[in-house]
């Protein structure tokens, strides 16, 4: 007896259990062993739902073809395997893409998401990490003048040649095309910031900051939130990257229960299965409660984080040197101070949406994967969570949520005090509605007044109790345990001159008597 | 030792399609789930009659017997196709790991033997063992593990090799 004389049933069981690239192997044995395993879709299907999610929005949707959306994973994921820098950057956008319809189609139907399990695996390799997640245009300073760069990616196969010869010295190179360099952002956002990522210098946070505050990025066309340029209000990845490394480094110091969620790979970013399905008719449902018609699951307590550049240097660093033309402004080594807010928000009205703004103007869905959902508005109160300011300071907030035209979540929020409008916000819930991973953006001035104030905010849901929980006896210091690859700089910008000033000036609070604690971040060691 | 142990233990006799009688204790013959429900199906009064094994010979049997011997006490295995309860494709024991270490022919044989008799944890470590065999060769290590004849001409081999590129080590 031989292997292909065995049932089908059983020659598909063993099948089964061999990996994904031995079934290649199989089928170029023998033209019997072909034809079983060439477009045997139970097999492939088996194969790809053991490893990757069901992509299937729901039961009705379409099958996969499940044979080639394996063998593409198969592919990606020898990529990613591979020891080869040019290979990763060869393919580019295949892998990055993946890892795009990866999150997007992850799900926790069937316990944990499979999609992120692998996708968290991948980027545990620094290769994978250097070649994908760090190829936005945030990284071009580190190349130290521009004709370096352009003699550097002039010579692409000298570039390749060289990376593969020195491993250790991964520079981690803006991609060619700005669509791949946008990628590379989402990619870096959608994966979330840690801390331990490189030696880089100039530091990151300091590149980073520099896009935060430089009021160009301020105008019309990005709506003074992370959109692109070009006024099309799709989302400017590059921006958001820049927000959520500047947050997340001020985040190291600050208390773990207030840490972004986006702290731990791929965490809070699969896709909420209930919102998938919503159904667009529960408008016209006049019994139903705004919660159940809001899908963006706004109600609730919300934590928030923002940071701020003293008035003066903000001033400085966008008005004293000439304008570099187009040009990324210098680093921004001076530290901000940084707020923690909670936000208790809810659901005052739930309208459908239309791109022209007037009512009963549908807009119509851009594909499937976007039905038209309703633009909805809360109302809400916010108050300091940091210790040493007035905790009794309670300011109101309002705001609208919304997809876009290519379906992302964007949030406008509007504080007020004492009943005058005084900051607006805005910002990109990362993972899509109703993702834990909250939202990313910037605030600004409510009359957008050239002259900034700007900064960087982001805030996430979270359970009510997490804000009183007693956790005085918790780590604070994992963060610290890559001390050597901890590339913040703390020694420089340790000075706080006049922040807590600009903080009044900003917020009105003429109470504020006590420095923040920022100073206690050594305590780690 | 418990008492179960201590009382007299139900055996039954089951026929080899080369018709050799085996006396097997009743417990441990109910690891196939077809014989449970044969006895079922017939009754207890009938159960002293021997069952007629039409699709596995002595040797093969016997090997069954063993395995089921030794697995006697494994819960049963979880209803329905649970894809995680089979995930792990390596996780075979060491004792089943020598059970399995038969001639080819042998390994066919039990699986086979498994499938008809459904005893699931048996049939798993079969295929699995088979799958441990093919996993990480060359298609040409795989034809001489199994003496597969390469019957492609030069070009469908071209051609067969580029339709699998996807799975290439880079």
């Amino acid at each position: 007896m031989k292997l292909l004389d065995l049932f089908y049933d059983v020659l598909i069981l063993i099948l089964e259990e061999v990996d994904s690239a031995d079934l290649a192997a199989c089928a170029q044995t023998c033209s019997g062993f072909n034809s079983f395993i060439k477009g045997n879709t139970r097999l492939f299907r088996t194969h790809y739902l053991k490893q990757f999610d069901d992509p299937r929005r729901d039961p009705t949707s379409p099958e996969p073809k499940w044979d080639l959306e394996l063998q593409k994973l198969v592919k990606w994921h020898k990529i990613l395997h591979s020891e080869s820098l040019s290979i990763k950057q060869n393919y580019f956008r295949f892998v990055a893409t993946i890892v795009n319809d990866l999150v997007n189609s992850s799900s926790e139907a069937t316990g944990s998401s499979r999609n992120i399990s692998q996708l968290t695996d991948v980027f545990l390799n620094s290769k994978n990490v250097d070649s994908f997640l760090k190829r936005s245009s945030l990284r071009r300073h580190f190349i130290k003048d521009e004709a370096d760069v352009s003699v550097f990616l002039s010579q692409s196969s000298r570039r390749l040649h060289y990376l593969d010869d020195n491993a250790e010295l991964v520079l981690q190179i803006p991609a060619d095309d700005e669509d791949d360099r946008q990628l590379s952002a989402k990619i870096h956002c959608l994966h979330g910031f840690q801390i331990s990522h490189g030696k880089s210098l100039p530091s990151l946070l300091a590149l980073a900051r520099s896009h935060v505050y430089d009021l160009r990025n301020y105008t019309e066309y990005t709506g003074w939130g992370p959109w692109r340029k070009d006024g099309s209000m799709r989302v400017d990845w590059e921006m958001v990257e820049a927000l959520m490394i500047d947050l997340g480094y001020n985040s190291i110091y600050c208390h773990p229960r207030f840490r972004p969620v986006w702290s731990k790979p791929f965490a809070g970013i699969t896709r909420n299965t209930v919102v998938k399905n919503y159904e667009f008719a529960i408008l016209k449902e006049l019994d139903i409660p705004l919660d159940i018609k809001d899908p963006y699951n706004i109600s609730g307590t919300w934590i928030r984080i923002v940071s701020f550049l003293d008035w003066n240097d903000l001033y400085h660093f966008n008005f004293s040197a000439p304008p570099p033309n187009g040009r990324p402004r210098d680093p921004i080594y001076t530290r901000e101070a940084t707020r923690h807010i909670a936000m208790h928000l809810e659901v005052t009205k739930v309208e459908p949406y239309s791109k022209s703004g007037n009512n009963g103007v549908f807009y119509d869905c851009v594909d499937d994967s976007n039905p038209a959902f309703p633009l909805v508005h809360f109302a809400g109160t916010s108050h300091s969570l940091d210790s040493s300011m007035d905790s009794n300071a309670i300011s109101d907030i309002k705001g609208t949520v919304r997809l876009t035209l290519e379906g992302e979540v964007r949030w406008t929020t509007i504080s007020i005090f004492n009943g005058e409008q005084r900051w607006r916000s805005e910002g990109v819930q990362v993972g899509g509605p109703a993702s834990e991973r909250g939202v990313i953006g910037t605030w600004f001035d409510k009359d957008y007044s050239d002259e900034g104030p700007v900064g960087p905010t982001a805030f996430w849901k979270v359970d009510e109790s997490m804000l009183f929980a007693d956790d005085s006896s918790s780590e604070d210091d994992e963060i610290y345990d890559d001390g050597d690859d901890d590339d913040v700089d703390d020694d420089d910008d340790r000075d706080e001159i006049g922040q807590n000033d600009y903080y009044e000036h900003l917020h009105g609070d003429r109470e504020v008597e006590q420095e923040h604690d920022d100073d206690d971040d050594d305590d780690g060691e | 030792m418990s008492a179960a142990t201590e009382q007299p233990k139900q055996t039954l006799t089951v026929t080899t399609n080369d018709n050799v009688d085996i006396v097997v204790e009743r417990e441990i013959l109910e690891r196939s789930v077809l014989i449970k429900n044969m006895i079922g199906d017939v009754g207890e009064e009938q159960i002293d009659t021997a069952i007629p094994l039409p699709n596995v010979n002595e040797p093969v049997m016997k090997k069954v017997i063993e395995w089921c011997e030794h697995h006697r006490k494994d819960p049963p295995a979880p209803e329905g196709d649970d894809s995680d309860s089979r995930k792990k494709s390596t996780d075979i024991d060491e004792w089943d790991q020598k059970f399995m270490q038969v001639d080819q022919e042998m390994l066919f044989e039990i699986i086979l033997a498994a499938n008809y008799l459904d005893i699931k944890g048996l049939l798993d470590v079969g295929c699995k063992t088979v799958a441990n065999m093919i996993k990480g060769k060359s298609p040409d290590e795989i034809r001489k593990t199994f003496n597969i004849q390469n019957d492609f001409t030069p070009e469908e081999e071209d051609q067969i090799r580029r339709e699998n590129e996807w799975a290439e080590d880079r």
